[in-house]
């Protein structure tokens, strides 16, 4: 599965990394594709590309605050969840994800 | 203590801290006090203190395995000074797994604009932290050399 995920937090100096990261950790130990765009205090970083969401299989958005150029994101299957939960759980979610993509 | 000219993030290290209050806001308040007190770092307490609970009231940063990053901003720094504080005590953050804190990483960041090179310093041990590799390598850290070993492999 090819996963994207933008994430993004009120300061956008800590969580938006973290949960980047744990959702990087999550899809991989899972042996899925990531990549997760940051939208944090320095701008956008690893910005999804077109390709890259026309290939996605799911978008997960952690986030707690507006999101810039949500543009691209139309007509893409999405799950929207606060930074937080990918911090927590983010192996729970990619499972989950996987189980819902399975059942259609 | 542990200041450095040509870095361009500083460092506040205590491996063995015992605080006074298990509370967050004085533990906040000890954290800064301490920095000011036993350093050469300079800034209001008050105005970085406001940023801090403002940014704790949000959302927990306790995020997990004894860790907690709490940050915010002071507009009398220049340099963002990474404040780290080991503690034997058990302190109660809400944390995300619910579990007590034991190691804090406490931000503070210049609140100038055009610091984008100091936020992806700290946005790099952001995303370091979770690993946990790194977190066990935290723990067992028992000097101040060893912290700040640590700090310099994630952030320089």
């Amino acid at each position: 599965m090819k996963i994207v995920a933008v994430t993004a937090c009120a300061t956008g100096v800590a969580h938006t990394f973290m949960a980047k990261r744990a959702i990087e950790d999550a899809a991989k130990e899972r042996g899925h594709e990531v990549k997760v765009e940051t939208q944090g205090a320095t701008g956008i970083e690893d910005e999804l590309t077109r390709k890259d969401l026309r290939e996605a299989d799911i978008l997960i958005i952690a986030s707690d605050v507006k999101l810039a150029r949500t543009e691209r994101f139309e007509g893409i299957r999405k799950v929207n969840i606060p930074v937080a939960a990918a911090i927590k759980n983010a192996g729970s979610l990619i499972k989950k994800i996987e189980e819902k993509l399975k059942e259609e | 203590m542990n200041e450095s000219a040509d870095r361009s993030v500083d460092y506040y290290i205590d491996p063995s801290k015992i605080f006074q209050s298990g509370k967050k806001t004085e533990i906040f308040k000890e954290m800064i006090d301490d920095v000011i007190k036993k350093s050469a770092f300079d800034f209001e307490r008050e105005e970085v203190l406001e940023e801090i609970e403002k940014r704790e009231s949000l959302s927990t940063t306790g995020f997990g395995n004894g860790f907690a990053i709490p940050h915010g901003k002071s507009s009398q720094i220049h340099t963002p000074i990474v404040v780290l504080m080991k503690t034997e005590q058990k302190l109660e953050w809400e944390a995300l797994d619910d579990q007590p804190v034991s190691i804090i990483f406490l931000l503070i960041v210049p609140k100038e604009k055009g610091e984008a090179i100091h936020l992806k310093l700290l946005s790099r041990l952001s995303y370091h932290l979770m690993d946990k590799k790194i977190q066990e390598a935290f723990k067992a850290a028992e000097t101040k050399e060893n912290c700040e070993a640590l700090l310099n492999q994630l952030l320089v």
